[in-house]
């Protein structure tokens, strides 16, 4: 793959499109720490990224990561309580997450009971709670349903420039 | 599974015949390995995509095993329990069925041998219900224990 020069700016909204096979999958886990180059170099925030993803990085799979045994709030919160917060803000934090995703309602549901997009939702709430200052977010457009696609978009957006 | 252990299980109690330490040895070799087999099946199922959460959200080694490869794999682990303590039961059976003295297992060979069919009906009976009970016992757990299957 490559050779690839890309620089994202912050607030930038940036998408990779191309084939199935083409190599976005390798550039994502090379650009988010999850995987390291065999040639050149990332920086993130002018710091470099060597195979693990850098704090202040999320990544949105595009498989369903939620995890089925813990609830929609606990799936949320997963990576908050790995941080040293108070369980107040936490909480706030969940519901606002979940506000965003429109998932308010099924804070108490286990992945299973929702649906393939509702899902994925959980999972970007997951990522956005922790407050990521860059987003990678894979998404099969093959097939995705295009209103949640747009919403989906207009939420990073929304995050990214806030 | 059980088959394989059968041989050599049976061959060991032949030869040394079986007391209470042998019995508890002899079930527990048929109920620990479908807990390790199914464990290891789950742990080596585990979608990768759940690995590489652990990595994006910066998880340590162990905070992967804690917090998600065991819960992961807990279902598994708990169908593992339950066939591994009704496996355990049949273990300590077929040990007293062929090399004991003693239980439940010797009284079933002795009826069959004096072909005293209240006796065979009553032992199958009780070792019916026995497992039935410990069955149960383990499926109510594992229901608590996975509550979103």
């Amino acid at each position: 793959m490559g050779p690839i020069d890309l620089e994202l700016r912050r607030g930038e909204f940036f998408s990779v499109v191309g084939p199935s096979g083409c190599g976005k999958s390798t550039l994502l886990d090379v650009v988010s720490g999850l995987g390291r180059p065999t040639d050149g170099e990332v920086f993130f925030e002018g710091k470099p990224v060597l195979g693990t993803v850098p704090d202040g990085v999320g990544v949105v799979f595009q498989e369903d990561a939620s995890f089925p045994w813990l609830t929609v709030a606990d799936n949320v919160a997963f990576g908050l309580r790995r941080q040293n917060l108070s369980a107040e803000q936490v909480g706030n934090r969940v519901t606002d997450a979940l506000i965003l995703v429109g998932l308010a309602g099924f804070r108490d549901a286990y992945p299973a009971q929702l649906s393939g997009g509702m899902r994925q939702r959980v999972c970007i709430a997951r990522t956005l709670v922790l407050q990521p200052r860059l987003i990678f977010v894979v998404i099969a457009v093959g097939g995705v349903n295009l209103l949640l696609h747009a919403r989906e978009q207009r939420l990073m957006r929304t995050r990214t420039n806030g | 599974m059980s088959l394989t252990l059968a041989g050599p299980s049976l061959a060991w109690a032949w030869r040394f015949g079986i007391g209470i330490d042998a019995k508890i040895a002899f079930g527990a070799i048929h109920g620990i390995l479908p807990v390790v087999l199914l464990t290891m099946n789950a742990i080596r199922h585990l979608p990768r995509v759940f690995l590489r959460s652990a990595r994006a959200m910066r998880l340590t080694t162990a905070q992967t095993i804690t917090a998600i490869m065991l819960p992961a794999a807990l279902p598994e682990i708990a169908s593992g329990l339950r066939m591994g303590t009704v496996l355990t039961l049949l273990g300590v059976m077929i040990g007293e069925l062929f090399a004991s003295r003693r239980g439940l297992g010797f009284l079933l060979i002795a009826a069959i041998e004096s072909a005293d069919v209240p006796r065979i009906l009553g032992v199958v009976v009780i070792v019916t219900v026995f497992a039935l009970l410990i069955n149960s016992g383990m499926m109510a757990i594992e229901r608590r224990i996975r509550p979103h299957r």
